[in-house]
């Protein structure tokens, strides 16, 4: 599956969030969405996963126009979203949590059969989780609640997959370890992310906001130059490519000086 | 057969499909619900042989059993004992079960759409709308005082503060959880400070009557309320607990809800609207009972998590439970007078609600 962003604006109260921002993913494809705090990412997302309405441009899955040609649930069937989610006050268990996953595949009262519960079982074990089915989510560390959402997203068995910071507040190891495992499941799959590093080693295009439009787009060595660095981010960096593993490294020297954060 | 919660998954993991943190786990469940059915059975037949005139168990079942079969009346029965049965105490023990019943799920489906574990059936102003309409008729003589007149105007009352808290809680056509709260906590004041005001005018004979039907009470009821009240609850039951799997997804979250293709807003809109409708009707026939909507279900949450698959169903029948008893409990303390339900739930309720303060409070809930 492709997704197609042409043209999309996004307003918030008559606030503008999101400006004429076109973007493209392949199928299979990881794009990664870059930009400084509040340049619009989420926003933009929001967008694509039909949770915020824009007010111009079209978003198509597939060529399906997601806000003229799909329902919410028929654009949930499609795509799966991992957001940034508050700790919840209720006590769902892990297994509970992934299987709401199944909630766009099924009619009002229909229970979870054979073919569910095996879904659920196998995104369980892909993420590893499988052992602590029984735990209560809220009582996860952070590593482990995203890889519950992500087995909950596996489970709505979409070939889209929409990421907003998945590695957010997380350790380094689950940093890689949740960005391993979303590379290996082959979805076209486009994700916010902070760290230009990771951008850089995950993704296979990359597309750098800021204050609501897309700056410049490409692959990871097309975006991420020092001069591009310091003109979004107002930071110095030296750039390079590493023997070991063939990926951009980038080095942060210091605060830019004519910075206007 | 101990392997048949197991699933062998496809990286060749063993996944157990039944593990779970709550009380109530895998098996346990349909046990549980099964006695909650038989729990629902015996509490009906205790409240109608419970009362001024004690009937014992087997004339109670002689006399459902002659009314629901059709045939007049057991041989052996008096039929002033037929008529206390039937006309009289059965109404009431239904009643009793169907306003528990409504204002469990009622208060389930208003916690998870606002997702607030404070949430109750009242927040929207319902009760204190049906309040005015109640007091109204008692107290000023708005139209002749009948039981019904009263049931109808609590009931407009009730629709019309509803109608209120959504037109100002909406901006632009979208209905935002926390505005219509306030709307609602707003519009309550308003409306206490008039039936307080009516209070004020009403002489000692028909404020005792505004007492009571502000505490809530199932005394009196008749089948005609019954049919009425009952049709509305089954219907709007029967919707909501359809909804069990999108409620999941909106009290995990705003984002999850979208993400699993839940229309958020209408959703949300649909669930207020019909949770509400469902509150004033039957507070419009048995007065504010208060805490039943808030108390039932944590209580169900802490039995069987909180997944809606489980906790509404559950929550039908435990809160059906809890006001019979409560309603029993109301015939017999200050026996022969009848105490108020809402003074019940109440001693029961405070304390439970200053224990779940507590218990969020431990857990880091945020309260």
């Amino acid at each position: 599956m492709r997704i197609q962003v042409s043209d999309v604006s996004v307003a918030i109260e008559d606030t503008r969030i999101v400006s004429d921002v076109t973007l493209r993913v392949e199928d299979g494809e990881m794009v990664g969405l870059l930009g400084p705090n509040g340049c619009g990412k989420s926003t933009l997302l929001r967008a694509i996963y039909r949770a915020l309405k824009p007010a111009g441009g079209t978003v198509l899955i597939d060529e399906r126009n997601i806000w003229r040609d799909l329902s919410a649930r028929e654009s949930a069937q499609r795509t799966a979203v991992v957001a940034q989610e508050r700790s919840a006050d209720f006590d769902f268990s892990v297994l509970e949590v992934v299987a709401t996953g199944r909630t766009p595949h099924k009619k009002m009262f229909e229970r979870d059969n054979a073919t569910d519960r095996q879904i659920i079982a196998d995104a369980l074990a892909r993420v590893g989780m499988h052992d602590k089915a029984g735990r209560i989510f809220a009582s996860l560390s952070g590593g482990e609640k995203q890889r519950v959402l992500v087995a909950r997203a596996l489970v709505q068995q979409t070939r889209v997959l929409i990421l907003d910071e998945p590695t957010n507040h997380l350790d380094v190891r689950y940093q890689i370890e949740i960005l391993d495992l979303v590379r290996s499941l082959g979805l076209t799959t486009i994700t916010a992310l902070h760290d230009l590093n990771h951008a850089a080693a995950y993704c296979d295009q990359l597309y750098l906001m800021e204050s609501g439009s897309i700056v410049t787009s490409g692959s990871p060595e097309e975006v991420l130059t020092p001069q591009q660095i310091e003109a979004t981010y107002g930071v110095c960096a030296e750039v390079e490519v590493r023997q070991s593993t063939g990926h951009l490294h980038i080095v942060f020297t210091g605060v830019a000086k004519s910075s206007h954060i | 057969m101990p392997s048949a919660s197991l699933i062998r998954a496809e990286t060749g993991a063993l996944v157990d499909m039944d593990a779970s943190p709550h009380l109530i786990k895998g098996r346990w469940y349909g046990v549980f619900l099964v006695s909650l059915f038989i729990t629902v059975l015996l509490s009906i037949i205790f409240s109608v042989s419970i009362g001024a005139v004690p009937i014992p168990i087997h004339e109670v079942w002689a006399v459902i059993v002659s009314n629901i079969t059709g045939r007049t009346s057991a041989p052996e029965i008096a039929l002033t004992t037929n008529q206390i049965i039937w006309d009289f105490r059965m109404p009431r023990t239904l009643l009793s079960l169907i306003v528990g019943a409504s204002l469990a799920i009622a208060g389930v489906v208003m916690q998870a759409v606002v997702r607030n574990p404070l949430a109750d059936p009242y927040i929207l102003g319902t009760v204190s709308g049906a309040s005015v309409g109640a007091v109204a008729v008692i107290a000023l003589g708005f139209m002749a005082a009948t039981p019904s007149a009263v049931t109808i105007s609590a009931f407009v009352g009730a629709m019309g503060s509803l109608l209120l808290v959504f037109v100002l809680g909406q901006r632009r056509s979208t209905f935002s959880p926390g505005r219509l709260i306030l709307a609602g906590v707003a519009i309550s004041y308003l409306l206490s400070a008039i039936t307080s005001y009516i209070q004020l005018q009403a002489n000692p004979n028909e404020l005792r009557a505004v007492l009571y039907w502000l505490l809530g009470s199932v005394a009196g009821a008749e089948w005609s309320d019954l049919a009425v009240a009952g049709t509305v609850v089954i219907v709007l039951t029967g919707l909501l607990v359809l909804q069990a799997r999108p409620l999941n997804a909106l009290l995990m979250g705003e984002e999850s809800a979208y993400a699993l293709g839940v229309d958020v807003n209408r959703f949300r809109l649909l669930m207020l609207g019909a949770a509400s409708l469902l509150t004033a009707s039957v507070v419009a026939v048995s007065g504010g009972v208060g805490f039943v909507g808030l108390m039932i279900p944590h209580v169900v949450r802490m039995l069987v998590g909180p997944d809606h698959r489980r906790v509404m169903l559950v929550s039908v029948l435990v809160g059906g439970i809890f006001l019979i008893w409560v309603d029993i409990l109301a015939r017999i303390v200050i026996r022969p007078a009848e105490m108020p339900l809402g003074i019940i739930t109440g001693v029961i309720g405070a304390p439970f609600f200053i224990y779940i303060m507590h218990r969020n409070e431990r857990s880091g809930g945020g309260l």
